[in-house]
């Protein structure tokens, strides 16, 4: 099986486009290279399950592929691909088909841990700022599976994507007030969750003192 | 009065985008401390979350994993295209028949009764066959028609009409005038009249039939 090259950089993002309208897919497996982390990041907030996040994430870019020759280029890739990438989740969110843990399991993103933690115990420091790190990214992840789906896609996309309530709202197909509420109940849900502690400096030092004391 | 509850969305939308110079800095920031700390706690819950975006990320041992099923399905999908375009038919009278529509109970309920109707007024309306009709052939024959000779006949009749009352009573008043027109007779009078001392009686006898 071919795998994905590095993109070059000197290939402009332009021809990667013409060359993939022509059906090379090649090019456009290099196209999606550049972007597949911010997509994957979403569908992961939104899904908080791995396996869900990378079969969400491949479909937004099997849905492109299909509906590249559509794009003309009136606006950025990035942003045409983010529209498809809401259709995705909200079609996802209305048939519910993916595997939803949400509410009912924790978030899991420490299986992947055990897999890559070879190449992320380069030093013990490294090693304890990554587990921290971790630490939070799942208590971001419960704080938002509390949320509605639609909660949680307006958060992400105002939060992640920095878009405007109007464009939010557009978007997600609701009124700018409901994504402002949306948002507000998102923030509230974080403060509650990660109950940060502000006589400490960081973040780090309260999470810090929290396992210290087995919080 | 102060209310730390009521000044939390101000916090919220400010602490979303503290860059924004439009949004003005409440001024409980400054007096309540309630509301520092508040401020304060959103802040860095909002940055913990953007943190999170990044630390949730698999690692660099994930991607090629990710390409290669990525690829993998993309060959997949395109080839099932090529497929769906030589069987588009096929693929299309399968949706026909396996592909379901939601509609709600009162309108199905009422398309039926509909169907069912309207199969019934067809039921009862069907008439029955009739023959095949024969075949016509048209075809030009010349006939002579004998042309009438116009034969001229005077009828007389006598039409006699009874006068009616109207009318007779029409020409008795016409009569009436007419001799009231006629000129008035002198009326008699007793003038120049000179009594005499002679009356000379004259009698005929044999006038009347029981005479004697």
């Amino acid at each position: 099986m071919k795998l994905f090259q590095v993109a070059p950089l000197s290939i402009s993002e332009d021809e990667l486009i013409k060359r993939a309208q022509s059906a090379d897919m090649d090019a456009f497996c290099l196209l999606a290279q550049r972007f597949e982390r911010r997509i994957y990041s979403l569908a992961l907030h939104f899904c908080h399950h791995r396996q869900d996040a990378e079969d969400l994430s491949q479909e937004v870019w099997l849905k492109s592929y299909q509906a590249l020759n559509s794009f003309k280029g009136e606006s950025s890739f990035y942003t045409w691909l983010r529209k498809i990438t809401i259709n995705c989740f909200l079609n996802h969110q209305r048939a519910r088909s993916f595997r939803w843990r949400g509410q009912t399991t924790a978030v899991q993103l420490f299986d992947m841990d055990s897999i890559e933690a070879g190449e992320r115990r380069e030093s013990a420091a490294d090693s304890e700022k990554a587990l921290l790190d971790r630490i939070m990214a799942q208590k971001v992840m419960q704080a938002l599976s509390e949320l509605t789906s639609q909660q949680r896609l307006i958060f992400l996309l105002k939060h992640h994507e920095e878009m405007t309530y109007e464009e939010i709202a557009k978007a997600v197909g609701c009124s700018t007030g409901t994504a402002k509420k949306s948002v507000y109940r998102a923030v509230i849900k974080l403060r509650e969750h990660l109950n940060i502690d502000v006589q400490t400096p960081t973040a780090f030092h309260a999470l810090q003192a929290k396992i210290e004391i087995g919080v | 009065m102060h209310n730390c509850k009521a000044n939390r969305e101000t916090l919220i939308a400010l602490a979303l985008n503290p860059s924004d110079q439009t949004q003005s800095l409440p001024a409980e920031l400054e007096t309540c401390a309630t509301c520092r700390k508040e401020y304060a706690a959103l802040r860095n819950s909002l940055r913990i979350a953007g943190q999170a975006k990044q630390s949730a990320l698999p690692g660099e041992s994930f991607w090629p994993g990710y390409h290669a099923r990525l690829r993998q399905r993309l060959e997949a999908g395109s080839e099932s295209q090529a497929l769906e375009k030589r069987t588009g038919l096929k693929t299309l009278l399968g949706n026909l028949f396996t592909s379901s529509v939601r509609v709600p109970v009162p309108v199905a309920a009422g398309l039926l009764l509909f169907l069912v109707g309207s199969f019934a007024f067809a039921l009862n309306s069907r008439r029955p066959t009739t023959a095949p009709q024969p075949i016509v052939v048209t075809k030009t024959v010349e006939v002579r028609v004998p042309q009438e000779t116009v034969r001229e006949r005077v009828v007389t009749r006598v039409v006699y009409r009874e006068r009616d009352r109207r009318q007779i009573s029409a020409a008795k008043a016409d009569a009436i005038a007419a001799r009231r027109n006629e000129p008035a007779e002198t009326p008699f009078s007793l003038i120049g009249f000179k009594p005499t001392n002679e009356v000379k009686l004259t009698i005929i006898k044999g006038s009347y039939r029981d005479e004697k």
